[in-house]
């Protein structure tokens, strides 16, 4: 049975749909209503509150806190300025992805890291050797996200101008009321968007906060399903899902470097020793054995090959209202070049997206693929064209508060 | 004077049922010889006390070869096996740990020990998978041959060293350890939590004279993954109506493809004339011909008991009087008037529905070890507790429940001599009655009836040389190429038309039924029957 | 504060003992430039002789000194700088309960004289059991005395190695063979009761077998580990391990070797995954393009490197490395020779007081609750018949190997309870010496924690890494460092954590060595 999270008395009220699923050993909402579209849309033209608390979350601290995320990231640590957040993976020996997550500096010696994945003892075993400590926060510290076009307004209301006013990917302290959390502008939606860390035993006060704030700017609670079509609009990857985990892959294929899911820009090289340093050298430099075999990358369906493709059928196209995870093989002329590991309709851009691992060789942009696609029982292909992630990136999410950038997409 | 079968095989147990199946499916007139009054040897169901059914010996299907399971048709024939969903260790403390099949729940339930256990549970999941995929196919064949010189077996030696050579280094050295070492100091490699290690450790002594920390009970641990790598085939359960219907569904395919079983019919020797084996004699008299006669008892008991030394090499009978089936463990069924709850984990739950180890630390199981070693029954046993009636409610009268203990050690070589056992038995019950009250008070007054199987029983009753369940104890030095004996491995015997055919054959025991099967193929193979 | 200054050696040994001195050795024999360093005031590591009561001196913390391969006496020529060696080594009394005694002597025949008297049948059996023994001794010395080969990752030449000794082993024949692998994997217990009835001959066999090892008679692999140990054994140098080490030394500087004292590593220097130098526990700098590491695996990978030196898996490997230490020792200064009632002749200069396998058993099964064991066995030597100089004139000295006291003694040790252990001992021995109590001029007890603060010994334990089956060969101490070097390019261990083991044979330091040279490295 899993365990109910520390919003789960708020929650558990809202959702009339009774679509719960498990995230990380704990109920989480899918869609809180029957149809997922009131909450997409609030994420994407006002504000949508999310619990995020299944989140893995790692304090660590101390005089070598930086040099051991350092050594464990594929991204230099010791850069990151007090109050800043960064993005990345790290890997295995092999330069295998174990997991992605965010690192935030919360303090000069003090971190606060998420995984997907638990974590703690991958961290605990390459902390021997570093004067650091590490707490697990998982269970004690509970978040939110925020996020939308009017989350800023919300934020402005619930903590002040300090926090709402954060640059993109920075984080402070702050107070909501009487409670004290850390606010950083950080998101799995995309857009302009913030995410609340808070003491387990306050989560319920600042979600009442929350709601109370964003009474007048749109805020709704928004379930999972919701932030997955968004998410995929971002271009994001889902552990589990786009990539197998380093710990979690029984064969060898199964696994991914940081190059091969695009994170290659998260990985610094020229730096002293860091787990999996070697292995992600000699895949950049390109020697034969270390080159990278695939990549993953977005990819749009023709519409209008579906449109026909169901005509055929006397059927009208169909779009599916939720994102999708069943992997589908991805060809190029005729042969199996790669799967699709997620993708949902977009009422955004109004495309059919997907999120696709593929030979290397096949993944320039602009590459024509063929998709599978099932209709009226029958297996046919639509063709597919590799595109830029992220699909979906306004100029709000990365704008500071001052240029006028509330307006929607 | 009637016409000889092709093949008489000797005892009903499971390997023997499984290879006159399989001769008689090819076509061969099969009789098999039954001493008791009921199939299956140590894989038996019995209604020891009126209304209640009792997996007598073997309690749970966890190996039965999947391939068996389909060549043989054994699910048309009877065959169900009903899922053990969970691996319950209540603690002397109140506190306890329950194992599920939801990887999520069992990890909430391990970190609540230790979360850096919690964490790396699934990875040593997925390797012990790992293992067993390289151990299978030598499973599922006959013993390689190291010292022949035919160049067939050495490339099938080489094929198996391919094999290891492919693999990652890490998981190489992994399977190197996994061989050597002790099941403590193996769990050590991933885990620190004492109440986590207790249970899985306990796995690696199942029938043998060794303990948790004793060196070259790794690899047995195995055995509790090998379900893993047959994929969702779930062979890892209880057989409902008991363990007994593994057998009773082996010799209905048996029958179905003509095999003639009769029960009551004890062997008394086998029939060796001018050094081959003519057939067997009953007690009582009755000759019985054969082309082949298949023995489905322990080596020893074949080749000493059955055969008797006039008929065979010097070597091979000291080689078999050396031959080590210590047995080492006991049985205590029980009828239960109602079943009394876990003080640790109060109600009847799910957590009952799977089994249950007594086995609180590793100094615990150590101790019992040891009070063995120097020929006393632990004091404080290791116990393994199924409660079949939670989930086939065809074994015991509604309301009422079945407690199958399996208690380790209680060892053969007790002292004061073997012979002794029946004196200890009561005592031997009690204390594992004793034992079980700590953790479910109110057991003992719930017991309507209790059968108590010592190792001595279990030789008198079911023919197991020493008590050892294993026909043979599962050390390094005593299997494969070497079991039962150096040069006898692959089934035939030094008397021509003598095979072998049960777990004292490659690969051994744990009900898993190739013996039986390989043995048969081995016969068909070599031509003459 | 000296400024530090940075000097530059070829190749950096840490640690003197037998291994440490035999790698420096023979690396300076190739032209290297070797610098040992010892963290203690005294060179030789374990193998240092101490005056431990004044006038009474050891022969090191270890007292076998008929584990010092051969191949390395020769290689160094080590009698030429001063190493005596006995031709005949002296027998063991095995000192049993109710006064039983069995001498084992070097010559089957003389042993199985006096086994006669105990059980003819066992007389007989020794002849065949020893004429087996024969047999398989070639292979096991060609394991010892090369570099371990993984057979998986093995290269031509060293898959010609392995072929000729897989050649070796079939040309002993069908069952031979077998019987060779048959018995590698089984129990002291199961193996020699198989062939002897009496249960003392049986346990001063396999005595010797479990020292270094945590396991008892009936623990599966004993047999293995037995092999290793007890088919080692050459010639005996006179004065034992100290002599040994006094020889390698004498062999060391001759060769150019520069040896310091008091200078303890704190921390290998790695850059770009090699090593660039050392840096000793003053602050001082010292550059160097390889080392050796003698110290003991787990010291080595784990304390002296930084943490981003070693992968996670590395790391992990190298966290896994067992080395529970279980032995004490007691030196003892007597006013006379140790004279063993009941038994005449010749003076007593080795005794194994193990009853029978139960006693080795339950001695052993102390470890596993972390308590000494109420009954110890002891390996006891009187080194003082052969070098006279150990002790002032008529006197003499004990050494004795105390089985089993844990390092991690539950509660801690103490001075007390050392002093109940050193009694436990002494009862022992006197049980079967009446004379000894009124001899006994002083005792020091050195237990497991001990050894491991005095000499750095991880675990207290005096091999550096348990043997056992999965930390034997190319697997010792672990998979990664089986074959010497280490993931750390020019970090090599050269200790007796690595093959073959034992802190007196050399051979792991002799072979380290070569495997350096081989590799461009030092």
């Amino acid at each position: 049975m899993p365990v109910e999270s520390p919003f789960h008395p708020r929650t558990a009220p809202l959702c009339e749909s009774y679509r719960w699923k498990e995230w990380a050993g704990r109920h989480a909402v899918c869609s809180f209503g029957t149809t997922v579209d009131p909450e997409y849309l609030a994420l994407r033209h006002a504000c949508g509150l999310i619990d995020v608390s299944p989140l893995f979350k790692y304090e660590v601290k101390g005089p070598d806190a930086a040099a051991l995320l350092s050594w464990i990231w594929t991204r230099d640590v010791t850069r990151l300025a007090v109050g800043a957040v960064a993005y990345g993976c790290w890997c295995d020996e092999d330069g295998k992805v174990i997991d992605d997550g965010t690192v935030a500096r919360l303090g000069p010696e003090r971190y606060r890291m998420t995984a997907a994945e638990p974590s703690l003892r991958w961290l605990s075993r390459q902390a021997r050797g570093f004067d650091a400590t590490l707490r697990d926060e998982s269970e004690s510290v509970a978040a939110l996200a925020l996020q939308g076009p009017t989350s800023r307004g919300v934020l402005r209301e619930l903590c002040g101008s300090e926090a709402a006013d954060l640059e993109f990917f920075r984080g402070t302290r702050a107070r909501a009321g009487g409670l004290e959390l850390d606010v950083t502008r950080t998101g799995y939606t995309g857009d302009l968007g913030f995410e609340l860390w808070v003491d387990a035993t306050d989560a319920v006060e600042l979600w009442d906060a929350a709601v109370a704030a964003g009474a007048d700017h749109g805020l709704a609670p928004v379930g999972l399903d919701a932030l997955d079509i968004t998410r995929l609009e971002a271009g994001f990857l889902l552990a589990g899902v786009d990539y197998i985990g380093a710990r979690d892959a029984i064969i060898p294929s199964q696994t991914s470097t940081p190059f091969e899911l695009g994170l290659g820009w998260a990985v610094h090289l020229e730096r002293g020793p860091f787990v999996g340093r070697d292995a992600l050298r000699r895949e950049a430099r390109g020697r034969s054995r270390g080159r990278s075999r695939q990549a993953l990358v977005g990819l749009v369906a023709d519409w209008e090959a579906i449109e026909e493709l169901h005509e055929r059928h006397s059927l009208p196209p169909s779009l599916p209202t939720r994102a999708w995870r069943e992997s589908v093989p991805v060809y190029a002329a005729g042969r199996q070049v790669g799967r699709a590991t997620s993708g949902t309709w977009s009422p955004t851009l109004k495309q059919n997206l997907a999120l696709a691992t593929v030979e290397a060789g096949r993944s320039a942009v602009g590459t024509r693929l063929e998709l599978e696609t099932t209709v009226a029982y029958e297996r046919h292909t639509v063709p597919a064209t590799v595109v830029e992630r992220p699909f979906f990136d306004p100029p709000r999410k990365k704008a500071s508060s001052g240029a006028a950038a509330e307006e929607g997409a | 004077m009637a016409r000889p079968y092709d093949a008489i095989i000797i005892g009903g147990g499971h390997n023997g049922l499984i290879c006159a199946a399989t001769l008689a499916r090819a076509g061969r007139r099969v009789l098999v010889l039954e001493r008791r009054h009921v199939l299956g040897g140590a894989a038996v169901s019995e209604e020891v006390f009126e209304g209640f059914t009792f997996s007598v010996c073997s309690y749970v299907v966890s190996l039965l070869r999947p391939w068996i399971i389909r060549d043989l048709d054994l699910a048309r024939h009877g065959l169900r096996i009903l899922p053990l969903d969970c691996s319950f260790s209540p603690l002397p403390d109140g506190r306890s740990l329950a194992r599920w099949g939801d990887p999520e729940r069992t990890r909430r339930e391990i970190a609540a020990f230790s979360p850096a256990d919690a964490e790396v549970y699934g990875e040593y999941g997925r390797t012990m998978m790992q293992m067993g995929r390289i151990v299978k196919p030598l499973i599922d064949a006959p013993a390689p041959r190291p010292t022949s010189l035919n160049p067939a077996r050495l490339v099938e030696i080489l094929g198996h060293a391919r094999r290891l050579q492919a693999l990652p280094r890490s998981l190489r050295t992994r399977f190197l350890q996994m061989m050597t070492m002790s099941a403590a100091d193996f769990l050590d490699l991933w885990f620190e939590s004492d109440v986590l290690k207790a249970p899985m450790s306990v796995s690696g002594i199942i029938g043998t004279y060794q303990g948790v920390r004793s060196p070259g009970t790794a690899y047995v641990l195995l055995h509790h993954y090998m379900g893993e790598i047959d994929g969702a085939f779930r062979a890892w359960g209880l057989a409902q109506g008991g363990t007994g219907a593994v057998s009773l569904a082996i010799a209905a395919a048996a029958r179905a493809a003509g095999c003639e079983i009769r029960t009551e019919a004890p062997v008394e020797r086998v029939l060796v004339r001018g050094g081959t084996a003519r057939g067997v004699v009953l007690a009582g008299g009755e000759e019985l011909y054969a082309r082949t006669v298949v023995s489905g008892v322990d080596p020893r008991l074949t080749f000493l008991g059955l055969v008797g030394a006039e008929h065979l090499p010097a070597e091979l009978c000291e080689r078999m009087r050396h031959f080590k089936l210590r047995g080492s463990s006991g049985k205590v069924n029980l009828a239960l008037d109602h079943l009394p709850e876990f003080t640790s984990r109060p109600g009847i739950g799910p957590h009952m529905h799977g089994d249950v180890a007594i086995a609180p630390s590793i100094e615990y199981l150590e101790r019992a070890f040891d009070d063995a070693k120097y020929g006393e029954p632990s004091r404080r046993p290791y116990i393994n507790v199924v409660i079949p009636s939670l989930s086939d409610p065809s074994v015991a009268p509604p309301g009422k429940h079945v407690m199958s203990c399996f208690v380790q050690y209680a060892p053969y070589h007790v002292n004061g001599g073997a012979e002794t056992w029946p004196e200890r038995r009561a005592a031997f019950g009690d204390t594992v009655l004793e034992t079980l009250e700590e953790y479910m008070p109110g057991l003992t007054s719930a017991v309507l009836h209790r059968q108590v199987l010592t190792p001595w029983d279990l030789e008198q009753e079911f023919g197991l040389s020493e008590g050892n369940i294993f026909h043979g104890e599962l050390s390094l030095d005593q299997l494969a190429f070497l079991r039962p004996a150096p040069g006898w491995a692959h089934y035939q015997t030094p008397v021509a038309g003598l095979w072998m055919c049960a777990s004292g054959t490659h690969p051994g025991g744990g009900l898993m039924g190739a013996p039986g099967a390989l043995a048969a193929r081995a016969m068909l193979a070599e031509g003459s029957l | 504060m000296n400024a530090p200054t940075r000097e530059r050696f070829d190749c950096v040994v840490i640690g003197s003992g037998i291994n440490g001195l035999a790698a420096a050795a023979t690396l300076a024999r190739a032209e290297r430039r070797v610098l040992v360093l010892e963290a203690s005031e005294q060179l030789g590591g374990t193998a240092a002789g101490e005056e431990f009561h004044p006038g009474y001196r050891t022969v090191g913390v270890h007292h076998d000194a008929a584990l010092l391969r051969p191949l390395v006496t020769r290689s160094l020529d080590l009698e030429r700088h001063g190493l005596v060696l006995r031709r005949s080594p002296a027998p063991t009394v095995l000192a049993g309960g109710d006064g039983a005694r069995l001498v084992l002597h070097a010559d089957a025949d003389r042993t199985r004289e006096e086994i006669a008297a105990h059980s003819r049948r066992d007389a007989e059996s020794y002849g065949a059991w020893r004429a087996q023994l024969g047999r398989f001794r070639p292979i096991v010395e060609r394991l010892l005395d090369a570099p371990p080969s993984d057979p998986f990752e093995a290269d031509f030449a060293e898959l010609g190695t392995l072929a000729k000794t897989g050649l070796a082993l079939r040309l002993l024949g069908g069952r031979d063979m077998t019987e060779f692998l048959r018995i590698l994997p089984m129990s002291l217990a199961d193996w020699l009761g198989g062939w002897f009835e009496t249960d003392l001959l049986a346990a001063g066999i396999a005595a010797g077998g479990l020292e270094g090892t945590w396991m008892g008679p009936r623990s599966e692999g004993s047999v293995f580990t037995w092999f290793a140990h007890e088919q080692s054994r050459g010639p005996e140098a006179v004065g034992g391990p100290a002599a040994v080490a006094r020889a390698l030394l004498a062999a060391a500087r001759a060769s150019g070797v520069e040896c310091r004292t008091e200078a303890e590593v704190r921390r290998v220097c790695v850059e770009d995954g090699g090593v660039r130098g050392v840096e000793l526990a003053g602050g001082q700098h010292l550059a160097c393009g390889a080392v050796a590491a003698a110290c003991g695996p787990r010291r080595a990978l784990l304390d002296l490197l930084p943490p981003t030196a070693l992968e996670p898996r590395h790391a992990d490997a190298a966290g896994s490395i067992r080395c529970r230490g279980g032995i004490a020792k007691l030196d003892v200064a007597l006013s006379g020779p140790l004279e063993l009632a009941g038994h005449g002749g010749p003076a007593v200069e080795r005794v194994c007081t193990a009853e029978g396998l139960e006693a080795l058993e339950r001695a052993f099964d102390a470890l596993k609750y972390r308590r000494a064991s109420e009954r110890p066995w002891l390996d006891v030597r009187v080194p003082s018949h052969a070098d006279p100089t150990l002790a002032p004139d008529g006197h003499h000295v004990l050494s004795i190997l105390v089985h089993n006291a844990p390092a991690d003694l539950a509660g801690g040790w103490d001075d007390e309870r050392r002093a109940e252990l050193t009694g436990r001992a002494l009862d022992t021995l006197t049980a079967h010496a009446p004379t000894l109590p009124e001899r006994v001029v002083a005792t020091r007890c050195t237990t497991p924690d001990q050894l491991a603060e005095r000499h750095r010994l991880d675990g207290g334990h005096l091999y550096q890494a348990e043997r056992a089956l999965d930390q034997a060969l190319f697997l010792r101490p672990n998979a990664d460092c089986g074959r010497y070097a280490t993931p750390v390019g020019g970090l090599f261990l050269c200790g007796s954590g690595s093959h073959p083991p034992g802190p007196a044979s050399g051979a792991a330091g002799l072979l380290a060595a070569r495997a350096m040279l081989a590799a461009r490295q030092g």
